[in-house]
């Protein structure tokens, strides 16, 4: 899942996935309170919950940062299936130091997502 | 009879008493006189002690006047004083204020020139991908000179962004300027290599400063000697401090191209480049300008002296504290 509030940077990103492996299905969410509430719609059946998902940090609305605030609060269950890395223009330092302290962040990557890195995630999460 | 005798006894006895109390009350007399005389000399005297304690009350009440006038006058002083430092704190504050708010817009906005930056080199990408087949020559030399001028200015970007926040978290720590050049010659062993530089390092103390600041300083001079170089000759760089009153000063010398005296100011100002071929000499116009923030971080100078075709000194004081 792609939660980002740049339909550009949700194109560019979904075809560099897609490269990867085109059965991929890519869900293309642009704040971070439909993100959420996709993934309260998807309470009762687990198995539909999107394995990754790359989070932007500014967004209008629910932010990234808002996002993780209420992402904590939902089922502990739901959490363990999502790995979610964070995806943004940011390469600041305190960005970054500021992702890493949630316990459920698994990476931190500034844009854009290319083919290459996307590899590596699979690599690296779902080998 | 001896009633007569005992009368006579009696009056015997009475004028015997009466001429004592004559002696007596004629002694008393004396002792009063001479009392009295006493008295009125110490009269006298504490008279005229009263009237020098007089005077002397007089001339402290006119001290104190003196000094109550002169305090008055040190208050108004202050007082003025004061709401002159009230106003330069004020301004002051301001000051601070703005240059926090400049920082942060040169942040915000670096920050938010890089997406659509992104997106036109993302796009550029998907049409050389998705039209290969149907792209002419000329089409791809177009799209070739967007992604240049693209990669440029992100780097433009970037430097903007890392120039806002130089500076932030840094941290003063004692360490050997030795030390330091060595890691940057060593750091740039490649560039060294590659251009058969010789580097001369003089005695070096040990400072406080920021230091990985501090090191950029040394990183910025040692590459732009190595690179501002004639074409055949070999880079000879010195490196040298000296200590002067409560500074140090350091100098990096090459035998490079030079640089006319009309543009000494002028290469330390970001993104001026003197050299326009981006072949011949490649660069950002930010390094100089990174060494003159750094340098005014640690509240010293940094200035160049110069002659073209012969080499360029540059100099730069870091306050000893």
């Amino acid at each position: 899942m792609l939660v980002d509030d740049d339909h550009n940077d949700n194109f560019f990103h979904e075809r560099e996935i897609k490269k990867t492996n085109p059965t991929i299905i890519v869900i293309k969410k642009n704040t971070g309170l439909e993100a959420l509430e996709y993934l309260q719609s998807k309470k009762e059946n687990i198995d539909m919950l999107p394995d990754l998902i790359f989070l932007d940090i500014n967004m209008p609305g629910m932010n990234g940062w808002d996002f993780l605030q209420e992402y904590e609060r939902l089922d502990k269950e739901l959490q363990s299936r999502v790995i979610i890395i964070m995806l943004t223009t940011s390469d600041n330092d305190d960005d970054v130091a500021r992702a890493k302290a949630w316990s459920f962040v698994s990476d931190y990557i500034t844009k854009p997502l290319t083919e290459e890195i996307m590899v590596g995630i699979i690599k690296k999460y779902f080998d | 009879m001896e009633k007569r005798k005992k009368l006579d006894e009696l009056i015997l006895e009475n004028q015997e008493l009466a001429s004592q109390i004559l002696v007596a009350h004629q002694e008393m007399t004396d002792e009063l006189i001479k009392a009295k005389k006493e008295f009125s000399f110490l009269n006298e005297e504490k008279e005229k002690q009263v009237a020098k304690l007089i005077s002397a009350n007089k001339l402290m009440a006119e001290q104190l006047a003196k000094a109550h006038q002169e305090l008055v006058f040190q208050n108004k002083e202050k007082e003025k004083r004061a709401a002159e430092l009230i106003i330069i704190n004020k301004e002051l504050e301001q000051f601070v204020f703005a240059n926090k708010e400049l920082k942060q817009f040169a942040y915000i906005a670096s920050h938010e020139l890089k997406e659509p930056l992104r997106t036109i080199a993302n796009f550029v990408q998907i049409i050389n991908e998705e039209y290969s087949a149907i792209l002419d020559e000329k089409i791809i030399e177009y799209l070739r000179t967007i992604n240049n001028s693209v990669k440029r200015m992100s780097i433009l970007i970037n430097s903007l962004l890392h120039f806002s926040r130089l500076g932030i978290n840094k941290k003063l720590s004692n360490v050997d300027c030795k030390e330091i050049i060595d890691s940057v010659v060593s750091d740039v062993a490649v560039i060294i290599k590659s251009s058969n530089a010789t580097i001369e390092v003089s005695e070096m103390p040990k400072l406080n400063v920021y230091e990985i600041e501090f090191r950029q300083i040394f990183q910025n001079l040692i590459t732009n000697a190595i690179k501002f170089q004639k074409k055949g000759s070999l880079p000879k760089i010195q490196i040298s401090s000296e200590k002067i009153n409560e500074n140090y000063r350091f100098s990096v010398s090459d035998n490079g191209i030079g640089i006319a005296p009309t543009h000494f100011d002028r290469v330390f100002d970001i993104f001026q480049r003197l050299h326009n071929t981006e072949e011949e000499f490649e660069g950002k116009g930010i390094g100089l300008a990174y060494c003159k923030k750094i340098v005014q971080l640690h509240q010293g100078e940094i200035w160049v002296k110069s002659e073209l075709g012969k080499g360029s000194t540059f100099y730069f004081t870091i306050p000893i504290i």
